[in-house]
């Protein structure tokens, strides 16, 4: 199974544990140094998207100040697709700079 | 103006803003999105910003059109040839519950039967040179079926509610379905029931 990065990033957020809607925006944002800062609208599509797919269950919930938050977490399946997807992605990169290493050749003269 | 003014000015912005979610969808979930919509905001701001909303906006209509049925299903539920709009998924069951609670349900419903009922009232009567009393009888005839629909139309809703597995006020038949335990916890209605489990009293 190939992920989205922002469901990649969601689940990479949740492999420390449980976390509420709030607490995957920050974890997400630090994750991807900035680059990526998932709206809340964003954030439930992927978490209802991960969810159905059986990746992603709801751990708890609480009301704090008045604020409804439901903590997510990885399951079992969640765990093994977040492990599969970093494995992809370090070949990926091992394969990339391996490229990167390489003298550039004339054009005519590779092999 | 202070902060606390301006936290409700962007609170009730975000309740505006996730009218773009389904009925059900806020009743489920409309209270924790607010939470992180307000975990998330910048001091002191007003209203969540352009990204924000179009943010909420687009995943609300994305939430929509992900629980829509099918066309061809939507079209025989909607001018009665299938009695349910749900093909044994939930969300298409909920999308049945929000739209025969709706206030524009009664319209719908009426322009749907019109529209049935439109070929063979006036088709003869274009298609052939028959006119004065045939289309003066058939318009008094689309009266009556006007007449019958604005008398049914209750017990109509009533009936598709129950064959979708509500009771008249959308509440589940089944005691325990998930579909209806969440009830009253729209945002945008600003109270709070219950979720999951858990009592919540919050009156806005």
């Amino acid at each position: 199974m190939v992920l989205r990065e922002q469901s990649y990033l969601v689940l990479l957020a949740l492999s420390d544990g449980p976390l509420h809607g709030y607490g995957v925006i920050k974890a997400v944002t630090e994750l991807s140094d900035g680059r990526v800062r998932l709206g809340a609208g964003t954030l439930y599509g992927a978490l209802d998207r991960l969810s159905g797919e059986g990746l992603v269950t709801v751990a708890a919930e609480e009301v704090v100040d008045g604020r409804h938050r439901r903590y997510y977490e990885l399951t079992g399946p969640g765990q093994q697709v977040l492990a599969d997807e970093t494995a992809r992605i370090t070949e990926l990169a091992r394969r990339a700079r391996a490229r990167l290493a390489r003298p550039r050749t004339a054009p005519g003269m590779g092999t | 103006m202070n902060g606390m003014d301006g936290m409700a000015a962007y609170e009730r912005r975000c309740r505006q803003l996730l009218r773009a979610y389904p009925r059900h969808y806020r009743e489920r979930r409309g209270s924790e999105l607010l939470g992180t919509l307000l975990d998330a905001a910048r001091p002191g701001c007003r209203r969540p910003t352009m990204r924000d909303g179009w943010d909420l906006v687009r995943g609300g209509l994305a939430t929509r059109l992900r629980h829509r049925p099918g066309l061809w299903r939507w079209i025989g539920y909607r001018f009665g040839v299938v009695a349910a709009a749900a093909d044994g998924q939930e969300a298409q069951r909920l999308w049945a519950r929000d739209d025969l609670l709706s206030p524009w349900f009664r319209a719908k419903y009426a322009v749907a039967h019109t529209l049935v009922h439109l070929p063979w009232m006036y088709g003869p009567a274009l298609a052939t040179d028959i006119s004065g009393w045939y289309v003066v009888g058939s318009t008094a005839g689309m009266g009556g079926i006007w007449l019958i629909l604005l008398l049914s139309t209750r017990t109509a809703r009533e009936q598709l509610l129950a064959k979708h597995g509500f009771q008249p006020d959308g509440t589940a038949l089944a005691p325990g379905d998930a579909a209806s335990d969440d009830r009253g916890d729209d945002p945008a209605v600003g109270r709070r029931r219950r979720t999951g489990g858990l009592l919540v009293i919050d009156r806005r």
